[in-house]
Parts: structure tokens; sequence; C-alpha cells
């Protein structure tokens, strides 16, 4: 038992020894310039116009759901919004079509059952139409361009 | 009920469906014939409905959420909540003292 | 997954859904529903990013976060986040995390001109140290600085603010808040004598009217705004105006648009306080009781170098924050002047609206301050803060509320909205000021001295009477070799720092060592010397104070990645490198003029280390970090519900740091109006943050108001109690006239603030005003919200929104590539002519969360001299075409 754990002892420090060189050798890599940091990869006194984009010029109508941003996000918009915002007091022209009160297939996504309640006022009734504080329909839901990620993001992937 | 025993889910969601309260009774039937759908709740007085959906991956962007609107009688489908089940993971590999024992 | 499992889970979801959406479930489908643990849990935290503090609710799978929901049970947003609340489950995963310390190195050594190499804490400790004791040794404490944050948890604030005044006996820490919140903060003390506002969130549902000026609430405290619009649709009298220097997605949902030049609201305040008076809607029995009238100096300067031209003007020997008394005919003599003709004159911007229209709306505002039966909520942000009269502005607010005495009442309110989640709890009331201790005490202060030092076990002297430098002054210093050691935590302020040109070479060229801890690469790591991977929102544990007044905690719930580490994990490790005999002899400080102290020296004050139980060798983290008082807060602790705690894993102790500290820094506010309730309240079940000062179990929603405020001396119905400034001299319009000092215990001054030009604005060739801020998807400098992809995609890139008639007039079609030019320096970015923002003529607007779009290389950096606060929404600058060169 003795002389086992000797044995144990000493290859265990060899091996330690030869983990640490193989470790640090492992863990080195090439030194970082700093213009290749972050999302800017022009040096900072070189300034260049960002790259052009468009915002989607898709017309309401037969647009396919985009993915959420994650399970339970705000749905995105796969419209343009060219005269349709901006929303005033009066004036939601968002809901002209996202809350018509009917049940057609050909209709677009109706304002959900969430948007009915007023948790805040009235938490236990059911509107017929959006609570006051979601009248902001773009505070939450924003529609998307074609400019590419500057950087990935792993979230969706993670613990999935 | 529709057939979930034997599915493997990979995610859990809870979504509220909102008939028209005429319709609730028989929406809630047909609801229930869709597979991966369990209705767990029924508010007659609003017309609302408590579903889950077991699906095999995250993102209910597309079909599912689409199947459910199509039913006869839906006003709106909202996702509220959604469990994500986590990845299975493999036999671990650790270094280990005892195998450089003699 | 078994079947039993999944029955679980699936109850659960369903349970969860349903309470989400106010459904009344059936009891055993709740009791099912709450039996589900399923490896999965929600726990309660708030959103990373602006100041109105939306409760959410976290899911955490596997040590991933996996979504995010607005809290239903937050009395702020009660279920609703906007799309950047969403984003809080994203921000922690963009792909270039930074998750190893790196240090510029050539041949295995520090080099400032080496690229980046990755290295140990321990390597990085060994440099920051030997770092610290050269410039240490060369310039004393004044050669060190911290650029701290209003995003600082109040833990980390607390320990930075002890860290740098109690244990380097420097004033050289400063945070970004001082560039959001200072002109705000200088006019609460000067009218109050106490900051932060004496009302809530609450008065939007009791009041009748919103204006807020220069605040684009729409997008920048969106789910206020969404309580704000409620009220409207839901009370027929309410009335929106929005008052602004260009036209906002705010300006579309109010009622009236007022489109003011830079800088004149100062003289619109003014026009409203003269109505006031002519039609006699002064609240007499308020005023008469409550409030006193007062006038301060004039030339005060722009915060700017002292040998820049346009200082010329400025009085010599006069602090600018110095204010006297003055009668009501004095001020009814200094508002005089402000008619509805001049105002309307001076204030006007768009020039295709005819001068009747815009007086019209100048009536209508003063109408709505007038007419005694309408309660106003008056908010504002960076408009009346980023201005270099921001305090006099902000001191405006209050004196229009004050003369009709609509104040801490239910409905109106004078309300200064914060912009960062915590410069309120963090930055203004931990004190992280280079002139401040906690709880509102000033370095200069003996008595404010005397209790820091008392309540932190230090010899007395040792604490810094002289303030140090300011966030701007700061970088000045890194300029002229005045400052060689600096640690930035929790900001960028060589992206957010106006006239950025200087500073960005000032850390590169000269042989100062700069810090940068940050979770993701952003500019200010690109010039830094060693980069600190840090620790997120909920890869630790943390509390935040909103504008509310509400604290708010959160548990940790995922570890951070790599050997990313916790800020507050940092101080307390890199506290440990350092000794109080290295730090507490006498040390010099240029300039020092303070009772008790002998000229520009702090004193030795070893010889009295014994007697607290310190030795020359004790390390500053035991003496003032793991001191006996805070080791018997012990870790685990019941409180923590089975998360963990990576600070306390990686300093390998057992105890609690967040805990501990934040109990140690509540004994400052406690009993002092400032009080907050025992840490563990804030994690019970029931609890969604509290508004202090919590007496006796309870918040305060409205303070001052007797019937509200437990502060408030019975019998008073107001008692403005704040003690700073209090006893001041009389005189008129023009100075001092008798200098025995008046007592005004109890009372709130109302300010005359004249009207005073910016000091560069548009000529002849730099012919636009340049104004500068945010947009609702990003925040800040982008380093967070640009790498979720959602948020990229809906605004890519910063652009320069321009009137489409200035635009023609200089040969630009939109998307054209052009400079932005000031006399200090130029960017390249592409021209918007259409969208959510309209500028009227002679005004473009560019936000600057755009790394690419360094827009504060053109900025300013003139500021409020009260409030050293720099005005980032005015400079002049020339707009013209550029070359297309691939980004």
């Amino acid at each position: 038992m003795m002389r086992k754990l000797i044995v144990v002892v000493s290859v265990s420090a060899a091996a330690a020894v030869a983990f640490q060189v193989v470790f640090r050798t492992a863990g080195s890599s090439p030194p970082i310039p700093d213009q290749e940091l972050g999302l800017r990869k022009t040096a900072l006194a070189d300034d260049r116009a960002p790259a052009t984009y468009t915002l989607t010029d898709a017309a309401p109508g037969d647009n396919q759901r985009m993915p959420r941003a994650y399970d339970g996000a705000p749905p995105l918009i796969p419209h343009s919004l060219d005269g349709f915002t901006p929303i005033t007091s009066s004036e939601n022209t968002c809901l002209l079509c996202h809350q018509t009160g009917t049940a057609d297939a050909a209709d677009p996504p109706q304002v959900p059952v969430s948007h009915m309640t007023d948790l805040r006022n009235a938490p236990t009734v059911q509107r017929e139409t959006v609570a006051g504080a979601r009248w902001n329909c773009t505070a939450c839901h924003v529609p998307q361009s074609n400019a590419p990620l500057l950087v990935a993001n792993t979230f969706a992937t993670k613990g999935k | 009920m529709g057939d979930t025993e034997t599915m493997n889910p990979y995610a859990i969601a809870g979504i509220v469906v909102r008939t028209l309260p005429v319709e609730l009774e028989d929406v809630a039937d047909r609801l229930a014939r869709l597979p991966g759908i369990e209705v767990h709740h029924v508010e007659i007085s609003s017309g609302r409905v408590v579903v889950t959906l077991e699906t095999e991956h995250a993102d209910l962007g597309g079909a599912e959420l689409e199947r459910l609107r199509d039913v006869s009688g839906v006003v709106s489908v909202e996702l509220v909540y959604q469990y994500v089940a986590p990845p299975v993971e493999g036999p671990e590999l650790t270094p280990s003292m005892s195998q450089g024992a003699v | 997954m078994d079947a039993t499992r999944r029955r679980f889970l699936k109850v659960g979801v369903a349970a969860a859904t349903g309470v989400a959406v106010g459904i009344q479930l059936p009891e055993h489908l709740v009791a099912l529903g709450q039996a589900v643990q399923a490896g999965w849990s929600w726990d309660k935290g708030v959103c990373r990013f602006c100041g109105v503090g939306c409760g959410i609710q976290i899911a955490t799978e596997g040590g991933h976060v996996v979504a995010v929901k607005g809290d239903p049970d937050s009395p702020v947003n009660r279920g609703l986040l906007c799309v950047k609340g969403y984003a809080n489950a994203k921000i922690l995963y963009g792909a270039d995390r930074l998750t190893r310390p790196l240090l510029r190195m050539k041949d295995g050594r520090f080099d400032k001109s080496g690229d980046f190499v990755a290295v140990s804490w321990t390597r990085a400790f060994d440099e920051m140290t030997t770092q610290f004791r050269r410039v240490h040794k060369e310039l004393g404490p004044t050669g060190l600085g911290v650029m701290g944050s209003g995003q600082y948890t109040i833990q980390e604030g607390y320990a930075a603010v002890k860290l740098v005044k109690a244990g380097w006996r420097s004033n050289n820490i400063d945070p970004n808040a001082r560039h959001c919140m200072a002109s705000a903060v200088a006019g609460f003390m000067q009218t109050f004598g106490i900051d932060e506002p004496a009302g809530n969130y609450d008065d939007i549902e009791q009041t009748d009217t919103v204006v807020t000026w220069g605040a684009n609430m729409a997008e920048m405290h969106p789910m206020l705004w969404a309580r704000v619009i409620d009220r409207r649709l839901a009370h027929a009298p309410m009335r929106l105006i929005n008052l602004t220097t260009f036209t906002t997605p705010t300006s579309a949902m109010a009622d009236v648009e007022i489109l003011f030049k830079p800088q004149t609201d100062l003289a619109i305040w003014n026009y409203i306080a003269r109505e006031i008076l002519s039609r006699d809607a002064v609240d007499h029995a308020f005023v008469d009781k409550h409030c006193v009238f007062a006038a301060g100096a004039t030339d005060i300067g722009y915060a700017l170098r002292d040998n820049d031209p346009h200082e010329a003007g400025r009085a010599a020997r006069t602090t600018a924050g110095q204010h006297w008394l003055i009668t009501a005919d004095e001020f009814r003599k200094g508002v005089a002047p402000y008619t509805l003709d001049y105002v309307a004159r001076l204030a006007k911007a768009d020039e295709s609206e005819p001068l009747s229209a815009f007086k019209s709306k100048l009536v209508l505002l003063a109408d709505v301050y007038a007419d005694r039966a309408r309660k106003v909520v008056s908010f504002w942000t960076m408009g009346f803060n980023q201005h270099t009269r921001g305090t006099w502005v902000n001191e405006q607010a209050y004196m229009t509320h004050l003369l009709t005495g609509k104040f801490a009442r239910p409905g109106n309110s004078a309300f200064s909205l914060t912009g960062q989640p915590s410069a309120c709890g963090t930055a203004r009331e931990v004190g992280t000021f280079s002139h401040r201790l906690p709880a509102d005490m000033t370095v200069d202060n003996a008595e404010h001295r005397a209790r820091a030092e008392d309540v932190w076990h230090l010899p007395a002297g040792t604490v810094n009477p002289k303030a140090g430098s300011d966030i701007t002054r700061m970088m000045r210093d890194l300029e002229d070799g005045k400052v060689k050691w600096l640690w930035v935590q929790v900001n960028n302020p060589f992206q957010a720092t106006a006239n950025a040109n200087h500073w960005i070479e000032a850390a590169r060229k000269n042989d100062a060592f700069v810090i940068v801890s940050d979770a993701y690469p952003g500019t200010s790591c690109k010039v830094a010397d060693l980069i600190l991977p840090s620790a997120m929102i909920f890869e630790k544990w943390g509390a935040y104070g909103n504008s509310e007044r509400r604290t708010q905690m959160w548990r940790q719930q995922v570890a951070a990645p790599g050997d990313a580490r916790s800020d507050l994990w940092q101080i307390l490790e890199f506290s440990k490198r350092l000794t109080v005999g290295e730090l507490w002899g006498e040390q010099a400080v240029p300039g020092l003029k303070a009772d008790g102290f002998p000229d520009g020296r702090l004193p030795n004050v070893l010889d009295h280390i014994g007697a607290l139980g310190y030795r020359s060798d004790s390390t500053l983290y035991d003496v003032l970090f793991a001191t006996p008082a805070n080791r018997k807060v012990e870790w685990p602790d019941p409180v923590a519900q089975g998360h963990g705690n990576d600070t306390v894993a990686f300093l390998n102790e057992r105890w609690f740091p967040e805990k501990a500290l934040f109990e140690e820094y509540a004994a400052f506010g406690r009993g002092h109006g400032h009080d907050l309730a025992p840490f563990d309240r804030y994690f019970a079940a029931d609890v969604r943050g509290l508004k202090w000062p919590v007496v006796d179990g309870k918040e305060t929603h409205w303070r001052f108001n007797e019937a509200h405020d437990p502060y408030a001396a019975p019998g008073s119905g107001f008692d403005f109690y704040g003690s700073a400034m209090k006893r001041l001299p009389r005189g008129t319009l023009d100075g001092v006239t008798d200098a025995t000092p008046v007592s005004l215990a109890g009372k709130a001054k109302i300010f005359f603030r004249p009207y005073a030009a910016p000091p560069e604005m548009p000529d002849a060739e730099w012919n636009l005003w340049l104004s500068t801020g945010r947009v609702l998807e990003h925040w800040h400098s982008g380093t967070m919200t640009r790498r979720v992809p959602e948020l990229h995609k809906a605004v890519p890139a910063a652009l320069a929104y321009m009137h489409p008639e200035d635009a023609e007039a200089r040969g630009l079609a939109r998307n054209d590539a052009v400079w932005i030019e000031s006399r200090r320096g130029r960017v390249r970015t592409r021209v918007e002519t259409e969208g959510r923002y309209g500028p009227p003529r002679g005004l473009i607007y560019v936000p600057w969360f755009d790394e690419t779009v360094l827009i504060n290389k053109v900025t300013l950096d003139a500021g409020c001299p009260i409030s050293r606060q720099t005005d980032f929404k005015k400079c002049a600058v020339k707009v013209y075409k550029a070359e297309e060169v691939a980004s």
C-alpha cells in the first residue's frame, strides 16, 4: 500500500511538471493587435463610412413569419414601416390590420391575448382592444435590415 | 388527447389561444386533436384556452403556431412561455491521477 | 424524458402561462405548477439598461440563460419590456466576450507599443501593482485615477469608493454618470439640499399633463412612456407636450410639439415664470411657507480648459455654484425681460413655422403650468443635463413647480429621469464622484470626513479633503501627464468623452498605464495597456437603484465565461496587493488647502494604526474589506436559495462581500433620510425593490410631503429637510449685499437663472448644430446591443439625420457618405433624410452607439461649470460629401 502511494506521488509529480509545460504551451496564442479587437477593424484614426444596408421594403401581406429572437420574445416585423409610422396618440395604423377582431385565416397575426390585459389597472378584465400601455408597438417590435452580423451571438445554441 | 406520450420533446411551449366565446368548446376539441397539443384550461368568460405544445426544437416562429392559427374559430394565438430541455451530456472526460499509477 | 417528468413540466408550463396573462387557474393546477422545478428556474432581476429599472424574470437551464420576460409583479413595468429589455438574455452571449486578461507585451515583458497577449490574473495584477507603485512614487495620490460608472452595482461602486478614498487617499474617482446626471444632482442639491426626486413613477397615473423637455421618452424610457400613453388614452383631459430640438417619436405621440433652438429652454422657463407671476398663478401659501428666492453667479464659463478663449469672460475667484437669497421683487425683475415676443423670436427653431403659431404653443405651455386645477408632471433627461447651463435649467424646472405648488404631491411632479440603470443607486447614493462620500456627503466637509473615517475605522486625517478630478478633467490630466495610472470600470470613456481625439492620443502616447475592465472589446480596450475580462449582470450578485429611488437586487444566475470575473472580485483581489504602510504616510497633494492639514500635503496617519488594530503591512483588503465585522457575514447564506457566488469562490473566502458591503454602506444613510432596507428584504418573494427611505419597513413614495414622508417634521405640511447649502447671504440680482448668513432650514429655493448662449454656435463656415444621443435599439456605446442580432439588424449603423433641404443645399442625396467635421475632428457616416427623426433646418442628429462612427471626435468638451457635465447636444459642424471607401 505504502509503496503504491509513493509511486503514485512520484508519477503525479512528474505528470504535474509535464502537465504544466504542456499547459503553458497550449495556453499561448498569437498576440492580438488592438485594431483586430472589437467591432471596428480599421484604425481609430482611419474613419470610414458604414456599409450601406436596407431595411426591408417588403409590403405587408404574404411575408413569412420570422423566427423569434428567442422563445417568448416579441415577433419581429417582416414588412416595411414606410407609411405606417409614426404612431400618434390617436392613430395606430398597425392595429388596422393586426386588431381586426375577426378570425379569418388569411388575416395577419392578431394582437395576442397578453396585449388585451391591463396588468396594472384591471388585471382580471379581458379587454376587446389592446391595453393602453401596449399602444406603442415599435417599443418592442422592430423590423430588420439585410445588414450582416458584426459578430456571432451564441445564445440560441447554448444549453439547447 | 394528442399523441404526446411517445414523443421525445425538446421544448414545451405554453400558449394562450383566444377564440370566439360561442365556439369555445368546439375549438378546444379541435386543438386537442392536434399532435403535440394538450389542453389544460378553458376560461369560458373570456374565450381563452391554455394549451401546451411539445416540439423537437425551440424555434416556434413557423409552422406550429401557424397550424394553431388555422384552426377554425381561433382568433389569436400567443406564445407566452417556453421550457427548453437541456442537452443530453456525453461521458465526461476527466484526467485521473490513478491512470498514471503503476 | 420519462412520462412523470414530462407531465410535471407540461403542467408547470401551463400554470405559468395562465398566470402570465392573468387567467384565474384552478388551485390544483397552480399547486402542481409550483411543484415543478424541472431543472429550469425563474428568478427575479432588473433590466441591464436604462434608468426606468424594469423588473424582469430570468430563466436559466443548464448554466445558461434561456429566456427573459417582463415581471408581471413589478410595479414599474407590470410585465412589459421594450426591445432592449428582451435582449437581456442575449447580451451575455456575443462570441467575442473577453475571457482572459490581455496585456500589451514584447519579448515577454509589458510594452506599451506591443500587441495584446493573454496572461493570467496574477500576471495582470503584478503589472498593475508595479505600475501603481511607479506612479504613486512619482505623483502621489493625484497621479492615480478610476473612471467608474452608473452601471456599477451598488456594491462595486461602494468598494471602489472605499478603495480609492480610504485606501489610496485619492479623490480621483469619477463615473460616467458625471455625463448623465451631474447637472440633475447639482440642481437637486442647490434647490433642496439633498439629492433625488421627491415623487415617483406613480405620478404618471395621477396627472393631467406630461411635459417632456429635451427627453425622447418614447425611445429612451420606453416602459415609462407606455404608462404615459396608457394614461393619455384613458384620461380625457390628459395632454402631452414635447419640447425638443428635433422631431422624434415622442413628438409624434404628443399633442403639441414645441421645436426650440438649442439652449433656449432657459428662456422658455423664464417666460413661463413671468406668466405665472403676471397671471397671479402663484401658490402663495406654499411659496410663503416653504420657499425662498435665490440668484447666483453668472459669469461662470463653460468648464473648458482655463486657457480656452471661451473662458476669458469668466469672473475670477468665483465658484460657479455660488448663490444667495434675493427678494420676490428681485425675482420678478429677473424674469421681466422674458416676454412672449422676445422668447418666441429667440427660441423658434423651425423656420417654416409661423411665429404666431409658435407663440400660441408657448402660451399653451404657460397655460398648463399656470392652471391651478391642472396637475402637471415635467420629465427631462439629457436635454437638460448635458447642457452648459445644465444645473440652471434643472433649477428652473423646480422654479416653476415650486411657484405653482405643483410639487411633491401625487400627480404634480418635476421629475428628473435618470439615464443609467444605477446612476442613482450607485454613483449618486454611494458617492463615486471626485468630491463625494456616501449618503450625499462631501470630502471638503470636516464633519462628513470624520463620519466616514468613523464608519470605516480609519485614523483621523486619512481622507483627502481636496476634491479630485471629474471625468473630463481626468482625461485632461491624462493628456497633461498629471494622471498616469488609470483604471476604467464598466464604461467606455474613450468613445464616450467629448473631443475624443485628445484622449485617444493621450492614452497611447504618454507613459500612462491604462487598465480597462470590460465584458466586450470596445473602443477603450483598443487604447488600453491592460484589458481585464469582466463578468456581466446575472453572472454575479448585484443591486441597482433606478430613477424613482427603487433599489432592486438579483442573485447570480450563471457563471461568467473563461476567466472573466466580477468587478467586485477585481477590486477586492487587487486590494490585497497594497499595504497601508506604503499609502498612509505623508503624501503630496498639490493645491491642498484645508483646516487641520498642512498646505499641499496629507499627514502621516501611520502613528495611529496600532490603536485600530492595523499594522504597517496590513493590506487594504484586510483593512477595508475583509474586516472582522464583514467576515461575520458568512457565505453560504440562506438568501442564496442554492444560487452560487463566484466572487466568493474566486476570493477563496467564507464571507459574503455583496451582503456585507451593502450593509456597511447602508449604515451611512439609515437615520439620515437615505434609509435602505436590510439586504435580505430585497430578496423576499413578494418584494420587487423598495423606494427609499424605507422606514419601519415601509417605502416612501413622495418625499418632503408630511403625509407621505416620515422624515418631514410633523405639522410642517412640506419639509425640505435637506441640509446642504441652507445658510446663505442676501443680495440682489447683481450680487451679495449682506454677507450675514441666513438659515433656510426646511425650505426650497426658487432660482432666477438667465438665458446664456452656448460657447459654440453655428456660423458661416461651421453652419449646422450637431446634437448627439441614443436610439431605442442601442445602449450607449453599443458594446452589448450591437452583438444582439435583432437589435443590430434593426439599426445597423449611426447615421447623420438631416433635413432634406439641408442635404439638397449641400449637394447630398440620401445614403451619401459624408464627413461631419468640427474644429476638433471629423468622422464619416451616411446621410439619412427620412426615418424616425425630423431635424429642422440647421441641425443634424448623430447617435453615438457605433464605434465606427466615433462622433465624440467631433463634439466639444464644454460643460456646466457647476456640475462639470459635458454638453453633448450642442456644437457647430459642417457636413460635406466624402469619398466612398470600403469600410
